[in-house]
Parts: C-alpha cells; structure tokens; sequence
C-alpha cells in the first residue's frame, strides 16, 4: 500500500475530536456521513517469497456537507493509514460552490479534477464503485495513479440543452502537478504555469438516455527536481499533456465505464517527448443486490521509460479482474474479487490477487 | 396530480381477504414545490433531472429535494411512475449524486405534513405528498403539474 505523502500527521485521535467537534454543533443544516472499507487479501506470484496476506482497516473518511441557498460547501476528510501502519489525515476534497444558473456552477478548493469518469464519479469512499478499489490508471497520486487526480484552484461546470439532450462542461484551473508526483500542492504552487483542464460530455436523451459521452484536454508545467538522498535523480521542466476520452452507463441494471488516455511529459530543455497510453473497460450486471463485474486494464510506458513516473517499459502490465458486489444494506456493501496482472517485462510472474471488502456508509 | 393506478393482484387479493384495498393504493401524489419558485408544469424527464443531480435549479433556485421512507405509499407510486425502478434504487442514486457533489443532501420526512413544512420552508424544495394533502395546502406551497 502506498504511503499517505503530503500529509500533515496528527494523532489520530486528536484528528477525529477536531472533524467531529467541529461539525456535529456548528449547525443543524451540517450534514455529516461516514465512509470507509475493511480489507483482507492475499496476492501470490506462485511461490513462497512472492506472496503476501494480511487484513487492512484503513479508511475512515467524514464526509460534511453544508448548504445555504445557492451557496453549498462539502468537504471529504480521510484518515488514512500508510505503509508505516500509522493513520495521517488527509483533507481529500475542500469546496466552497455558487450555483448561478443551469449552466453555470463555480467552486474553488481543493476538488477532484474533472478528468474521464471515475475521478469525480467515485471519490474516495469504495462504497458505490464494484471493485475494492480503483483502476489503477485513475488510482489517486499517491496509491501511484497516473492522471493529476485533485487540483486545488477554481471549477466551473454546467449543462446547455442540445435539443432535447446534454451538453456539459467543465473546467479546472489549478495549481497543477508539483516535482513529486504524489504531491498535492494545496498550500501554494511551486511554479507560475497553472494546470488547465476541459472536460465535455454528450447526454443523449430518449432511447440513449442515461449515457455519457466525454473527452479531456489538460495541461500543466510541471517544476525541474532537484536530486534528494535516497529518492529520485534530478529532472528538468516538463511541459504534461493529458487527452483522454470516457464513455458511462448505468441505466437498466448495467454498468459500463470505459476510459482511455494518452499522456505526455514533454522535457522542456530538449523538447524530447514520452508518451504513456493507458485505459480501462469495467462492465458489469445487476441481479437484485449482485452487482457481478468484470474490469480490464493496460497500460503502457514509452520505450525509453518515463521521467515524472519513474516507470519503465517493463513496468507496463495488463490486469484482469472479476469481481461481485453485494448492496447487502442501505449502509454496507459485501465485495469479494480475484485479479490477475500480467507484466509487460520479461520473465516476470504473473501477480494472482484475491480480496475481499466491508465497505460502509452511514 | 397523479391519479391512482388500477389495482394491482396483490391488491386485489388483499381486497378479496380483508374486505378493503390497502391504503396505499388508495390515494394517488403529487409534486409540490415551494411557492416562491412556482413552476406550472414539468416532464417526466426534468422531474427525473432533479431527483438525480442532471439539473440543480427550479426559477433559479438550488433544488433540495425531499424524500420519504423507501415504503411509503405515495413516494413508492412517485418513483414507480416517474423513474420505473425501485424507491431503494432511487434513495441509492441519490446518496452517490451527494457524495459526488451533483446534488444537495435531501431531507427526510415521514409524512405529508412534514413534506409541507419543508417544501415551504426554502424555495428550492420539491417534495412528493398525496392527493389527499393538496386539498389543504398552505400558500407557501403549490404543486407541480408532471407531464408527459
């Protein structure tokens, strides 16, 4: 599991009376809601030293919203433990929104950046996704995802008819990436270029309503590293491209999310470009509370491997995964799934997973 | 207003067994919003856009909307007429629009005069209460024709 980075630690116990305290008397029109998972595994390459197990309670995430006319806020505060098993608290989404019209919402904050379908459509509780977690490509920056997944900054977003369908759009202007990749710059940007991202979605009506067709542009400067002891090497400016297009469904007992992305770290000082290519397809079916699912996943890294991700060719692998959901209440969520990940690299095992999930929302 | 539907079977055969049809079928609803933002009439389809998030604003107000208990006789006809799922389905819906941020967090009542009070507290609120309720509406709310 990854590391919680970017994050101030706090007792853990200390977090929780400081979120709870500060919610629940403030006011009565203070909405807060809990969600989280409890975990167990086990992942093997088939032999002794290859293979792991264990249990993981390791979300606890307050969820407030709060509205007043046209005005709304919502944050999503998650207590996170890392790989030291110790719990840090990480404030995931900060928004402060003015609803104007149909077309046009604003929100400034820290949010989850428009980008495909999954980012802003699951969040950070498991509770509604079918899967324990996320594909990896759309997987939050520092659980080693590859898209900018929270930016801190401004959002616009809003619907004009298209006859009697959709058009919705939205917008992001952050602060965008920093030098580490698992950094969320939220107190202050390290570099001048601001990170921009459009994202627009078709809504068809009639027969196709329910379905959502979408494509993104973003684009960041991301800052030169500098070498730090133990970490990674020095690395000049880079200029990111982001294009990726989504499709969703979820009408008629089904669910269908595909997402596809390329992305670009151009190097500034000589204009060399690396390209990854990524996506994913999740479909499945509900039968009453089953929710069965099957999800594939690639990814690929440019030949010469990528700078900003530290990944090389061989680090490009391809995942299967099947998996079934139980709305087992309006409060808890049974999930259980086995996965295989195959590795683009030579002689490397393939990884077999099996894991099973509470998730829960009250 | 929507009328009541014809008696289903199971209906019938609790007419046959207890000798009257069960409450719920015997009133139709109706949707009703806040007087300040008096809208004539919605389709089904903008009726079903402001129960799940896809339009957030009734005369320029941020909707809230006001949900009932996943058995309660007119929310149950409500959802079966309008969105053609189960109400469990819909309060589910529902609950992710909020986490996702699409949509205000609805308020809960139990009945039709909690349905009143709330829609005619704040003009964004929309509720479903049953026909028999719109005869003795207060001004501050008014109820919202659905059409087709």
């Amino acid at each position: 599991m990854a590391s919680v980075s970017g994050t101030r630690r706090v007792p853990a116990a200390v977090a929780l009376l400081i979120a709870t305290g500060a919610a629940i008397p403030a006011s009565a029109d203070i909405a807060l809601s809990l969600y989280g998972d409890v975990d167990g595994g086990l992942q093997t390459t088939g032999t002794r030293t290859g293979t792991a197990d264990g249990f993981s309670a390791a979300k606890l995430e307050l969820f407030t919203t709060a509205n007043a006319g046209n005005w709304s806020f919502l944050a999503e505060t998650l207590f996170e433990a890392g790989d030291d098993n110790e719990f840090g608290i990480d404030v995931e989404r900060i928004q402060v929104n003015y609803l104007y019209r149909e077309w046009l919402r604003l929100a400034a904050g820290r949010f989850h950046t428009a980008i495909g379908y999954y980012n802003d459509g699951f969040h950070h509780g498991a509770f509604f996704m079918p899967g324990v977690a996320r594909p990896q490509v759309v997987q939050f920056e520092d659980d080693g995802g590859l898209i900018p997944a929270h930016s801190v900054g401004v959002h616009a977003d809003g619907r004009f008819a298209l006859g009697d369908s959709k058009l919705r759009y939205d917008l992001d202007l952050g602060n965008g990436r920093a030098a580490d990749r698992e950094t969320v710059q939220v107190n202050h940007d390290t570099n001048r270029p601001k990170s921009f991202n459009v994202r627009l979605r078709f809504e068809p009506s009639g027969a196709l309503d329910g379905l959502i067709v979408g494509g993104n542009l973003y684009v960041d400067g991301i800052p030169a590293r500098m070498a730090t002891d133990g970490g990674p090497g020095p690395l000049g400016a880079l200029r990111e491209w982001l294009a990726g297009v989504h499709a969703a469904y979820f009408e008629h007992e089904l669910h269908v999310v595909i997402e596809a992305y390329a992305i670009d770290h151009a190097e500034l000082d000589t204009g060399v470009s690396h390209w990854t290519y990524a996506g994913f397809a999740e479909l499945g079916k509900s039968y009453g509370k089953l929710l069965p699912f099957v999800r594939y996943e690639y990814t690929r890294y440019p030949a010469e491997g990528d700078p900003y991700y530290e990944r090389t060719a061989g680090d490009g692998y391809q995942a299967f995964t099947a998996g079934v959901k139980h709305a087992t209440s309006d409060n808890i969520a049974l999930k259980a799934q086995a996965g295989a990940v195959v590795s683009h690299a030579s002689n490397t095992d393939t990884l077999f997973t099996l894991t099973g999930q509470i998730a829960f929302a009250f | 207003m929507f009328p009541p539907r014809p008696l289903a079977l199971a209906a019938v055969i609790a007419l046959a067994i207890t000798g009257a049809p069960p409450p719920a079928a015997a009133d139709g609803f109706a949707l009703v919003c806040n007087a300040k933002a008096a809208t004539a009439s919605l389709s089904k389809s903008d009726v079903r856009a402001l129960y799940t998030g896809k339009a957030k604003t009734i005369a320029g107000n941020a909707v809230t909307v006001v949900v009932r208990p996943e058995d309660d006789a007119p929310f149950v006809q409500f959802v079966d007429q309008i969105f053609a799922i189960p109400t469990g389905t819909l309060l589910s819906k529902i609950k992710q629009e909020v986490f996702k941020g699409e949509m205000q967090k609805p308020v809960k009542a139990a009945t039709d005069d909690e349905v009143i009070q709330a829609v005619g507290g704040a003009p964004g609120m929309i509720g479903v209460v049953s026909t028999q309720a719109t005869s003795h509406l207060p001004k501050t709310v008014t109820v919202i024709a659905i059409g087709g």
